[in-house]
C-alpha cells in the first residue's frame, strides 16, 4: 500500500493527464497511426488503474484539501478508467474508424477520465466545476467528431447548448452557497447547515441540482439524451452514458451527502430527488416503448435507469421528509447500492453498444427490424446483445437483477411506498420494451443471410463481459467484495447523530 | 436574512417587467402592415442589394481567435498569480513550481497546434502549390 501522502505528486489524474500529453505530442511529431496510440494509451489506463489499486481506503485530503480520498474516490477511480479502457478500445477496434484525426479521438476520452476522477475526489465547489467542464468540453468535441453527418453536428449543437445551460444553473447555485458560507469546501459547508438553513442557501441548492440534473439526464432535464445518444459515434454514446452518468451521480452523492447530508439539507434536496426518480423512471420506461431506433432507445432507457439509480441515492438520506432517520447501516447500504447498480450497469450498456458498434459498421442508423434473424446470422451477437438487454431489465439470474433487487430493498427498508411502486412497475414496463430487439433476433426471419463475422478479440471481450454479467448475478458477493469499504467518508461531525439530537 | 435579497428579487421583477413590456408595447401599438417583396429584402441604404448578405469567413480567422483567446487567458492567471508571488514563496516553493506546470501545459498545447499546422495560412489542403494571393 502506498502512503496517502504520495497522493500530492502521484495521483492517478497527474499520471493520466501527464501521459495523455506525451500521446499528443507523439502523435504530433512522430505521426504514429491511430492503432498505436490506441495501445499507448490502454497501457497508461492499466498502469494508472494498477497504481490506483495501491492507495488503500484511507480518508486523506490532498491538494490543500481541494480533494479527498476515501473508499468512494477509489471505486469510482477504478470505474471511469475501465470505462475509459473500453471505450477507447472500441473506438480503434470495433467502430468504423473516425475519417480523419483519429489520434485524437483516442486522447481526448483520456482528459475526459481524467475531469471524471477529479470529480470523483472533489472536495471543493471550484475544483468540482472545472473537473466538470474538462469533461464536457471534451465530450462536445468527441460527440461532434463525425462532423459531416448531419446528426452528429445535430447532437454536438444539442449537448453544447444544453450542457453549457447546465454549468450556468451549476455556478449560479455555488454562488448562492458562497454568498452565504463565504467557503466553496465541502467539508468547510457542512457543520453550518445541522441545525438550520438560510433559505438562499436552499435556493442555491437547487440550482446545483438542476446543473447536476442535466448531467444524470435526470427527467425534466433529459431532453437532450435520446439525440445526443443517436448522434455521437458507438463508443462515445457508451462512454456518455455510463462514465459522464456516473460522473453526475458522484458529485450528486458528494454534494447531498458530503454538503448538505444533515437534516435541515435533506429536507430540499430529498422531495426533488424524490420527483425527479420518480418522473425519470415513468418517462424513461414508457418513452422507451415507441422507440424503433436502437441508439434512441438506450437514450430512454439510459434516462429510466438514472431513476433507479436515484432511488438509491434518496434511499442513502439521513433523514426523510417523514422524520424517519438512517442508522448507519443503512446510509453505506443506499451508497453501495448505487455502486453496485453502476457496474451491473457498465457490464450490460458497454455489451450493447460494442454489438451495435458491430452491427453500425454495416448498416448506420440502425432500427429494431433490423435486427431480424441475428441468431442465425451470428449467434455470439445475438446472445450477447439479449443477455445485456434481459440484465438491464433486471430478470434473474443476471447481474441487473441483483441491482435492481438492491434498490428496491432499499426504498422498502426506508418505507419509501410510492417509490417502491413506481420502481417496480418501471420494472416491469421495462420488460417490454427490452424484449422487442430479442424477438426480432430470435423469432423472426432474417431480412439477409449473410454471416457476420467479428473478429477475435472483440468476441473475446463480449464473451468476458457475457461472463462477467453471469457471474456477478449468481455470487452477488463478488460485486459486494468491488464495492465493500467504498462508501464515502463520512463528512465530520457524524450526520447521524447530529440529526438525531 | 430574507430581507437581503430585496435587490435580488428586484432585478428578477425589472426583468420580467423589461421583457414582458417590450413585447406587449409593440403588439399594442405596432402597426401590422401588409408584406410585400421589397420589404422582405435586406436594407443596403435605399439601394438594390447586389449579392448574398451572408458573407463565408475562412474558417482561419475563427481558429486564430480560438487560439488567442485560450493563450490570452494564460496572461489572466499570471497577474493574479504575481500579486501574491512575493508573500507566498516565502512559505514554499510550490507556488514556483505550479505556474511552471501551468505553463507547461500550455507549452505542450502549443507545440501540439505548431506541428498540427493551425498557424500555416499559406497551405490549402488539398492544393500542393501556396497560394499566397
Amino acid at each position: 500500500m502506498l502512503s496517502p501522502t504520495y497522493l500530492t505528486y502521484l495521483a492517478p489524474e497527474i499520471l493520466l493527464t501527464v501521459w495523455a500529453m506525451i500521446l499528443l505530442l507523439l502523435e504530433a511529431f512522430l505521426s504514429l497511426s491511430a492503432r498505436e496510440i490506441t495501445r499507448l494509451a490502454l497501457a497508461g489506463i492499466l498502469v494508472t488503474a494498477i497504481e490506483t489499486l495501491f492507495f488503500g481506503t484511507d480518508t486523506t485530503l490532498f491538494w490543500g484539501s481541494l480533494c479527498k480520498w476515501d473508499g468512494a474516490a477509489k471505486f469510482f477511480h477504478l470505474f471511469f478508467l475501465a470505462v475509459a479502457a473500453l471505450a477507447i478500445w472500441m473506438a480503434d477496434e470495433v467502430q468504423e474508424p473516425v475519417t480523419h484525426g483519429g489520434g485524437e479521438f483516442v486522447v481526448l476520452p483520456l482528459f475526459t477520465t481524467t475531469g471524471l476522477m477529479l470529480l470523483a475526489s472533489a472536495n471543493d465547489f471550484m475544483l468540482l466545476f472545472v473537473a466538470l467542464e474538462l469533461v464536457t468540453i471534451s465530450l462536445y468535441i468527441l460527440v461532434a467528431y463525425r462532423r459531416r453527418s448531419l446528426v452528429a453536428l445535430e447532437a454536438g449543437v444539442k449537448y453544447l447548448i444544453l450542457g453549457g445551460l447546465s454549468s450556468a444553473f451549476l455556478v449560479m447555485g455555488v454562488a448562492y452557497i458562497f454568498g452565504i458560507t463565504g467557503t466553496t469546501r465541502f467539508d468547510a459547508i457542512f457543520p453550518l447547515f445541522i441545525y438550520g438553513m438560510p433559505t438562499a442557501v436552499g435556493f442555491g441548492l437547487l440550482l446545483v441540482l438542476i446543473g447536476v440534473g442535466f448531467k444524470i439526464a435526470m427527467v425534466p432535464f433529459h431532453i437532450w439524451a435520446p439525440d445526443v445518444y443517436e448522434g455521437a459515434p458507438n463508443s462515445i454514446t457508451a462512454f456518455l452514458s455510463v462514465g459522464s452518468k456516473a460522473g453526475g451521480i458522484i458529485i450528486l452523492l458528494r454534494i447531498v451527502l458530503g454538503v448538505f447530508g444533515a437534516g435541515p439539507g435533506c429536507d430540499i434536496w430529498v422531495p426533488v430527488l424524490y420527483v425527479g426518480a420518480i418522473l425519470s423512471l415513468l418517462l424513461g420506461n414508457l418513452a422507451a416503448i415507441p422507440q424503433r431506433n436502437l441508439k434512441r432507445l438506450m437514450g430512454y432507457s439510459s434516462v429510466g435507469h438514472t431513476g433507479f439509480i436515484l432511488v438509491a441515492v434518496i434511499g442513502a438520506a439521513a433523514s426523510l421528509p417523514g422524520g424517519a432517520r438512517a442508522s448507519i447501516a443503512e446510509l453505506a447500504n443506499g451508497q453501495t447500492t448505487v455502486m453496485v447498480y453502476l457496474v451491473t450497469y457498465l457490464l450490460a450498456t458497454f455489451t450493447i453498444f460494442i454489438v451495435l458498434a458491430v452491427l453500425e459498421r454495416r448498416l448506420p442508423g440502425l432500427e429494431i427490424h433490423h435486427l431480424a434473424g441475428l441468431s442465425q446470422r451470428s449467434p455470439l451477437l445475438a446472445a450477447a446483445f439479449a443477455l445485456s438487454l434481459v440484465s438491464l431489465a433486471g430478470v434473474p439470474p443476471l447481474s441487473g437483477f441483483i441491482a435492481k433487487a438492491l434498490v428496491i430493498l432499499v426504498a422498502w427498508n426506508r418505507h419509501l411506498y410510492p417509490l417502491l411502486i413506481v420502481t417496480i412497475f418501471a420494472a416491469v414496463a421495462a420488460l417490454y420494451y427490452y424484449l422487442g430487439p430479442i424477438k426480432a433476433m430470435y423469432w423472426s426471419e432474417p431480412l439477409d443471410e449473410t454471416p457476420i463475422k467479428v473478429n477475435r478479440t472483440t468476441s473475446a471481450v463480449l464473451i468476458g463481459l457475457i461472463v462477467l454479467l453471469i457471474v456477478t448475478g449468481f455470487y452477488a458477493q463478488s460485486i459486494s467484495v468491488l464495492v465493500g469499504g467504498a462508501t464515502l467518508a463520512q463528512a465530520t461531525p457524524d450526520p447521524v447523530h447530529l440529526v438525531s439530537k | 436574512m430574507p430581507q437581503d435579497y430585496v435587490p435580488v428579487f428586484l432585478q428578477v421583477l425589472a426583468g420580467i417587467f423589461f421583457a414582458v413590456s417590450t413585447l406587449a408595447v409593440s403588439v399594442l401599438i405596432g402597426k401590422r402592415g401588409r408584406d410585400s417583396v421589397a420589404k422582405d429584402t435586406a436594407y443596403e441604404c435605399g439601394k438594390d442589394p447586389i449579392g448574398d448578405v451572408h458573407t463565408r469567413f475562412s474558417v482561419k480567422f475563427y481558429l486564430v481567435a480560438m487560439l488567442f483567446i485560450l493563450f490570452d487567458i494564460e496572461v489572466v492567471f499570471m497577474y493574479t498569480w504575481a500579486v501574491v508571488y512575493r508573500d507566498m514563496v516565502h512559505h514554499s516553493l510550490a507556488i514556483f513550481y505550479s505556474m511552471f506546470t501551468f505553463i507547461g501545459i500550455l507549452f505542450v498545447g502549443y507545440l501540439y497546434a505548431l506541428k498540427k499546422k493551425a498557424f500555416d495560412w499559406t497551405h490549402t489542403p488539398g492544393s500542393s502549390s501556396p497560394n499566397r494571393s
